[in-house]
């Protein structure tokens, strides 16, 4: 059986190989979100213990 | 009444019967009907889908049974009225990706968040299946993008994707989706063994850092934000699913996330089973294309797993001794949640039981999810 002879293969390959590197780029993006939230979040958390008066 | 007309009327009435109709090829799907009976039940192989879909199969393939067609007046029989109003309205998959992200604790992922790279990679098998859909299975390059996402090993989203690109293709890829979803801790040890060296499995990861209601509260709306900015077509599976996840992490409405990720998830399921089922009517299934699907879809399989753990082995170029991830979580990559991880824990322990893989091979298994789905969204937006 042969391929569809109407493809165009070199457009195929290279929307691929964009759109296979496009997902480590959506997936890195989201990764990146992560971590500077975390961090935000980590910073206000300890702003916040640093700002609560100690009772005595 | 004369003999002939007694005759006649015999003969009448043995054609209204099954029997009559009764043809070599149903029995051959009674048999692939009653193997997944079989294996749900004796082997418990993805007992809540293989069970629904195996008497699907079973069903239908019974002559003159009025279950899945359409009368000239445009009556739907009852279980061609679940598959027209929830996977060709393409209600279903999306419903269960609801009470999937009702399920979730994307903690492990938050945790960890480079674990999200692996799903990525582990999408491998998946743009190599479809470049081999079309040069060796002959297919359409929509059909090739249906059949190549079953290596993601996520069934919803083949349905979803296949539904949207080649309906006709629906049974043979939904059921070697869940076929190799429910056979993961058959598929993927072989492969984890191969790819991996003794020094790679015995490594113990740094243990995960708790995290906070606030980042697992601010995850989904990120990730809603960036998927639908990024990949719009796939947002009415990545939207449930980051719902569902918001409504589990917010704790305000418990009652919703209790019935998203039980009875609402209970009630689709079957209808889903049943529906997928009954696709596979004889003159359908019993051709060579579901066979090339079967045949592509376990290389694709094998692929996204090599994918996976290649990715992990990688990634260890650039990370600290300290920060090396273990090669085996990389199989996770593939969605199949949470079989897949559970897969990496007990190869894991086979090298060195005192190494808890699990919850560290969370993180690149929901990024699977992501991963494919994101796939999914590309192939739509190429070919819809």
């Amino acid at each position: 059986m042969s391929p569809d002879n109407t493809v165009n293969w070199a457009y195929i390959f290279a929307t691929l190989s964009i759109r296979f590197v496009g997902v480590f780029i959506l997936l890195g993006i989201l990764q990146l979100g992560i971590a500077i939230s975390s961090k935000i979040i980590a910073m206000i958390v300890s702003s916040k213990q640093i700002a609560k008066p100690v009772l005595k | 009444m004369s003999y002939q007309e007694l005759l006649n009327m015999i003969t009448s009435i043995l054609q209204q019967t099954g029997i009559y109709a009764l043809h070599w090829k149903d029995a051959i799907m009674w048999g692939i009907g009653l193997l997944f009976i079989y294996l749900a039940i004796a082997k418990k192989f993805e007992p809540l889908l293989l069970l629904p879909i195996g008497f699907g199969i079973f069903l239908v393939n019974f002559p003159l049974t009025p279950l899945m067609g359409v009368t000239e007046q445009g009556q739907r029989d009852l279980i061609q009225i679940f598959y027209h109003y929830g996977i060709e309205w393409e209600v279903i998959p999306c419903v269960i990706f609801l009470g999937l992200g009702a399920m979730t604790d994307f903690g492990p992922l938050i945790s960890n968040p480079k674990t999200l790279l692996i799903g990525a990679g582990a999408q491998l098998g998946v743009f190599i299946t479809f470049i081999g859909s079309i040069l060796i299975g002959g297919f359409t390059l929509q059909q090739a993008a249906s059949v190549s996402i079953i290596g993601g090993a996520d069934g919803p989203t083949t349905i979803y994707l296949t539904q949207k690109l080649a309906p006709d293709l629906l049974g043979p890829n939904a059921l070697a989706a869940y076929s190799y979803m429910a056979l993961v801790p058959l598929l993927q040890p072989p492969i984890m063994r191969l790819l991996t060296t003794r020094k790679e499995k015995m490594i113990v990861m740094k243990q995960l850092r708790p995290v906070s209601q606030t980042e697992k509260i601010i995850f989904p709306l990120f990730a809603a934000a960036l998927i639908a900015l990024l990949i719009p077509a796939v947002m009415p599976l990545m939207g449930m699913f980051m719902f569902g996840n918001i409504m589990k992490e917010s704790g305000a409405v418990g009652r919703l996330t209790e019935t998203a990720q039980g009875p609402l998830m209970n009630i689709v399921t079957i209808f889903l089973g049943v529906s997928v089922g009954a696709t596979m009517q004889a003159d359908v299934f019993l051709n060579y294309k579901p066979m090339m699907i079967f045949g592509l879809g376990i290389v694709d399989f094998a692929f996204c797993t090599a994918g996976g753990i290649l990715t992990v082995k990688l990634m260890n170029l650039f990370l600290k001794p300290e920060n090396q991830m273990n090669p085996l979580i990389g199989s996770a990559g593939v969605s199949a949640v949470p079989m897949a991880a559970r897969v990496s824990q007990v190869v894991g322990q086979q090298y060195n039981p005192k190494n808890f893989l699990l919850m560290h091979a969370m993180g690149p298994n929901l990024a699977g999810v992501i991963g494919t789905a994101a796939a999914a969204g590309m192939f739509i937006a190429m070919f819809k």
